[in-house]
């Protein structure tokens, strides 16, 4: 059941599918010819992000817009559970088919740099601190109120980066002393804590909407 | 007689509407009418025994089990049929068929295969392109495509023209000749409900007014056509509603042999489901529980 809510997710999006995955194909190719300082790990952060947040938010536009069509879903044998955690399925799937892109372009491309576990491990502990706060939120106050707190967001994000970029050494500082393995393997364990939380209180969220 | 849904105390409180303590239960083989006119809570209570509303109270027995013990089995043996659809506009029929179908263990693509040609859709064509009668027609052969053995339908002849309501019509006669099947349909065109329903339930202002067999309930009351002059208090309060002209009088009522004992010059009519129905809303609750 949980493939076929994936599947479900993906024919809503069908049409955006392909051109994601050109995007994701094509931005490390732009990125080397013209800014090659740049290409590497930010055009594989960029091209994750980027996918999973505009599928993802096309996929919730389509449920804003036929609201009646989750009705007729939850009014079919598919447990409201499976329905939310298809969501943080189809989010993964993405994540992954992303990765498997950009490791396949720097096998091809040497400019891109290697690839290696430590860059899959940060990019997914970023999306899960992002859509791991922003699912329950989607959840919890809908498709309108979500896209105007994104928006917020992302309209922060330049006034936050400095503070963040100030306080890198301070970070460098902290995890240098730890062996790569074991600060890579705390990252990906509390991203997975961070994720079955999140996921929790999305389904307890969905759980207790009406659908009346 | 086995039911295939019963309905036990269910309150629903909204902050200007609630359903108060709904009971009713749906016998095998019959197709049930859930009429009352918009805003009775018709919907409300159909998404309520869904488990689409939260927060309610209250039992609702599907075959005989819990919904809350066993969901996904009991929602594997309902078809469910909303008004306007619930589609995904922009997906073609198959692709909508897709997602629904796996949710059913016994989905039968013969089944849905053969609705679709019975009904001259095009399992290529967009949804959004389909009229609304086509939209009911495609949701019925979703609904009747996995051995459903409820069929819920809200409001599905709302807005359809004379002979798409009649096909339709005709669908549900099919479907309950399998045997061992149950419709509740609920709608506010009752002439759809005098040509088939078998049993009828009234729900108005989110409180049931009536479960009664049609055919007993169309047997019982009459419309009664007199003089005004003949009219007094006591004559009054046997009348379910009634309305006064300077000419005369209309009233429903199910005391015909009293009032005919009383009034013999008297002109009788048969009501129709849509007369008796807003005979109670016209009459009050007060009047319709006296009556029942």
């Amino acid at each position: 059941m949980l493939l076929n809510l994936i599947r479900k997710d993906f024919i809503l999006v069908k049409k955006y599918v392909l051109f994601m995955a050109a995007l994701c194909l094509l931005l490390p190719l732009f990125l080397l010819s013209r800014l090659p300082e740049f290409a590497g790990p930010l055009t594989y952060f960029i091209s994750v992000v980027y996918s999973i947040f505009l599928l993802l938010q096309y996929v919730f536009l389509k449920e804003y817009q036929s609201p009646k069509a989750s009705l007729l879903l939850c009014s079919s044998p598919y447990p409201r559970r499976l329905m939310v955690l298809g969501k943080y399925a189809f989010c993964l799937v993405i994540y992954t088919v992303c990765t498997l892109l950009y490791l396949l372009e720097s096998l091809l491309l040497p400019g891109l740099g290697r690839f290696h576990g430590g860059m899959a491990v940060l990019v997914f502990s970023i999306i899960t601190v992002f859509y791991g706060i922003y699912l329950p939120l989607q959840y919890r106050l809908g498709f309108e109120k979500t896209k105007f707190i994104t928006m917020i967001l992302i309209m922060a994000c330049p006034f936050l980066a400095p503070f963040v970029l100030s306080k890198a050494d301070m970070f460098k500082r902290l995890i240098q002393p730890l062996p790569p393995s074991l600060f890579y393997g705390m990252l990906l364990s509390v991203s997975f804590l961070m994720l079955i939380v999140s996921a929790c209180l999305s389904v307890y969220f969905y759980e207790h909407t009406d659908l009346a | 007689m086995d039911m295939v849904l019963e309905v036990t105390g269910l309150n629903k409180s909204y902050d200007s509407f609630s359903l108060k303590d709904v009971s009713f239960s749906l016998p095998v083989g019959c197709i049930t009418g859930f009429i009352g006119i918009n805003g009775a809570g018709k919907t409300t209570t159909l998404r309520s025994i869904l488990g689409l509303a939260s927060g309610g109270t209250g039992n609702v027995r599907f075959f005989g089990t819990d919904i809350r013990e066993n969901e996904r089995q009991i929602k594997d043996r309902i078809g469910v049929v909303l008004d306007s659809g619930g589609f995904y506009e922009d997906l073609s029929l198959d692709e909508m068929k897709k997602i629904l179908a796996p949710a059913y263990s016994s989905w039968c693509e013969q089944d849905y295969r053969s609705y679709l040609e019975r009904f001259s859709l095009n399992p290529k064509e967009k949804i959004k392109n389909l009229s609304r009668g086509m939209k009911v027609k495609y949701a019925l052969a979703l609904a009747l495509s996995h051995k459903a053995e409820l069929l819920i339908m809200d409001e599905p002849t709302s807005g359809l023209d004379p002979l798409s309501r009649i096909q339709l019509l005709n669908v549900l006669r099919d479907y309950m000749e399998q045997g061992g099947k149950g419709v509740l349909f609920s709608t506010h065109i009752t002439s759809d409900l005098d040509k088939i329903a078998d049993m009828l339930i009234m729900i108005n202002e989110g409180r049931i007014v009536f479960q009664e067999e049609k055919d007993q309930l169309m047997d019982r009351y009459r419309i009664i056509k007199g003089s005004k002059g003949d009219l007094n208090e006591n004559i009054r309060s046997l009348f379910l509603s009634i309305h006064e002209t300077d000419f005369g009088f209309t009233g429903m009522t199910s005391h015909v042999s009293q009032i005919q004992e009383l009034l013999p010059n008297i002109l009788l009519e048969r009501p129709t489901v849509e007369d008796i129905m807003l005979s109670y809303i016209e009459g009050g609750k007060e009047n319709a529980a006296e009556f029942n």
